[in-house]
């Protein structure tokens, strides 16, 4: 006799699903330390927003590659809640979140953690400075960032690889700075610029597995981080590279990442990681990395640009479409 | 329309487009400062054009979302009437129809708000003449649909509008029994179906 009134298991034992092993901290590729991570944009995937984007990073070529994925969805100009005070300028409010499913292994949970908080102030210093808030008194808009993917991993909860520094969530926070600046560009929200976030970090050029596992050997035996590094920068050449992936394996010592806007030739944020100029040219070193991060976001920006501009080309088609041949006619010679 | 100034077929934010003594900074553009120079570029991205004023402006020709505007002093709105008292009448505004400088390439005529702007018409404001003797009653009721202009931005809520001329008032007004009012004279509007009279501040029919 079973018990009706509350819900029975069933009759049968069960067996735990068994996952594999996920296999996504393998070193996979091997790009050249200037190249750049092809990147998937696209502007104009979320109907009920004023703009918003898309951003794959890099381009999978199987589908079991890691990427990072971000959407971003802009709404505004609209009316502040009218318990706020008067303000002249639009207000500016960013917010960034990771989905529970973005890192593998480990969900994430759906309450705002200090991480998110983080990077959400940086997003929104990141992308105020480049939006006309002067043009849009009284009201509020908000950029959301909302992160689907992020390539196995954020080292934020101590799972450090190699003993360098991790650049997930650098990556993330400039990823996030490009693809919310493409929503603002579609939402045709009035900025003085687009910002393209880029990062780039130092690392140690390594000979060889055997190399890295010494360099490991030496930093767990060396309890003074400092001797460990100075020995790190024996073994190996230290060299810059642009856009450094987590899963790269690099052992990374230093990195940045920025928020540039390339027509005005201003950055709007500079984050710095790690420790650089052990020999005492530390400000030799910033400015190698920040000029590192800029070029990147240079690279970032031209992307940005081409997604903006198909998004825009399609318009002008849809306006050919609706409107008959007067306008499309006017259209093509826009276009060509 | 272009005059022989090389315009770029598609401005982005940010992108040089003129040079400003000659040219002017019109919808869509602001202008940067350098040492040597003032140089108008493009603040969003779309269709740059040179108008016959030599103002160059920037149009987006996204049909879905063309334009994003808002409230501006002197711009003329569409508002419905939503609250009413002896003193002021709260309107929300839902249309704007320009008359400003046509920002982000309205230009032609308005468009609808994706959100509504909180307004209020205050007794004062109703219309120009025998300011003291306005009954609020008897200029507006809830729901019609008044055209207005944009005095102020107002508080932190309202926006402040004013029907106090003769192109501006009710335009659209339904009778106690619900059938469409049309307007007799500037003060009265009467049924359609049964000739009742009731009392508006009515806008000149165009």
């Amino acid at each position: 006799m079973t018990d009706r009134r509350r819900i029975n298991g069933p009759l049968e034992g069960t067996i735990p699903p068994v996952f594999l092993t996920s296999s996504t901290h393998k070193s996979i590729i091997k790009r050249s330390p200037t190249t750049l991570r092809k990147i998937f944009l696209k502007t104009g995937l979320t109907p009920p927003a004023t703009g918003s984007a898309f951003l794959e990073l890099p381009t999978p070529s199987t589908h079991s590659t890691p990427t990072l994925k971000l959407t971003s969805s802009v709404y505004g100009p609209r009316p502040l809640p009218s318990s706020t005070t008067f303000s002249s300028n639009a207000r500016l409010t960013a917010e960034l979140k990771f989905s529970p499913f973005s890192t593998p292994g480990r969900r994430r949970g759906y309450i705002r953690d200090g991480v998110e908080r983080d990077l959400s102030a940086q997003l929104s210093i990141a992308l105020g400075k480049s939006v006309a808030v002067g043009k849009y008194p009284k009201s509020a808009i908000d950029v959301f960032v909302s992160v689907l993917d992020c390539e196995g991993g954020l080292g934020d909860a101590g799972d450090e690889a190699g003993g360098g520094v991790d650049v997930g969530l650098m990556s993330v926070l400039a990823t996030a700075i490009s693809c919310a600046s493409a929503a603002i560009a579609d939402a045709g929200i009035e900025c003085f610029d687009l910002v393209a976030g880029g990062v780039a970090g130092l690392v140690l050029e390594q000979g060889g597995v055997v190399e890295e596992d010494r360099v490991e050997k030496s930093l767990e035996v060396g309890q003074d981080s400092d001797d460990a590094r100075r020995g790190m920068r024996k073994n190996g050449k230290v060299t810059l590279v642009l856009d450094p992936s987590p899963i790269d394996g690099y052992i990374i010592l230093a990195a940045a990442a920025v928020g540039y806007m390339a027509a005005r030739d201003e950055l709007t944020l500079v984050w710095t990681k790690g420790s650089m100029g052990w020999d005492g040219d530390s400000t030799d070193e910033v400015e190698r990395i920040v000029d590192g991060a800029i070029t990147a976001s240079t690279g970032v920006r031209l992307v940005i640009n081409e997604a903006v501009k198909e998004r825009l080309l399609l318009g002008l088609k849809e306006m050919g479409l609706i409107r008959g041949k007067a306008v499309s006619g006017d259209g093509d010679a826009a276009m060509s | 329309m272009s005059q022989n100034l090389p315009l770029p077929p598609i401005a982005l934010p940010g992108q040089p487009l003129a040079q400003s003594p000659p040219y002017a900074a019109g919808p869509g553009t602001y202008t940067t400062q350098n040492p040597t120079r003032t140089v108008i570029t493009a603040s969003v991205a779309g269709i740059p054009r040179v108008h016959a004023d030599k103002s160059v402006s920037v149009t987006r020709p996204s049909p879905s979302h063309p334009l994003l505007l808002l409230p501006e002093v002197a711009s003329t709105v569409l508002a419905r009437v939503t609250r009413l008292n002896p003193r002021q009448a709260t309107v929300e505004i839902f249309a704007i129809q320009g008359g400003g400088d046509g920002i982000h390439g309205g230009g032609d005529g308005g468009c609808v708000c994706e959100h509504t702007f909180q307004g209020v018409i205050r007794a004062q404001d109703v219309r120009a003449t025998e300011k003291d003797r306005i009954k609020m009653l008897e200029s507006f009721r809830v729901g019609d649909v008044v055209r207005a202009v944009v005095i102020s931005l107002g508080d932190q809520s309202n926006y402040y509008l004013s029907t106090a001329s003769n192109s501006l008032g009710v335009v659209v007004a339904h009778s106690d029994a619900g059938d469409p009012l049309h307007p007799i004279n500037w003060r009265q509007m009467a049924c359609a179906r049964t000739g009742i009279v009731e009392e508006r501040k009515v806008a000149k029919p165009i």
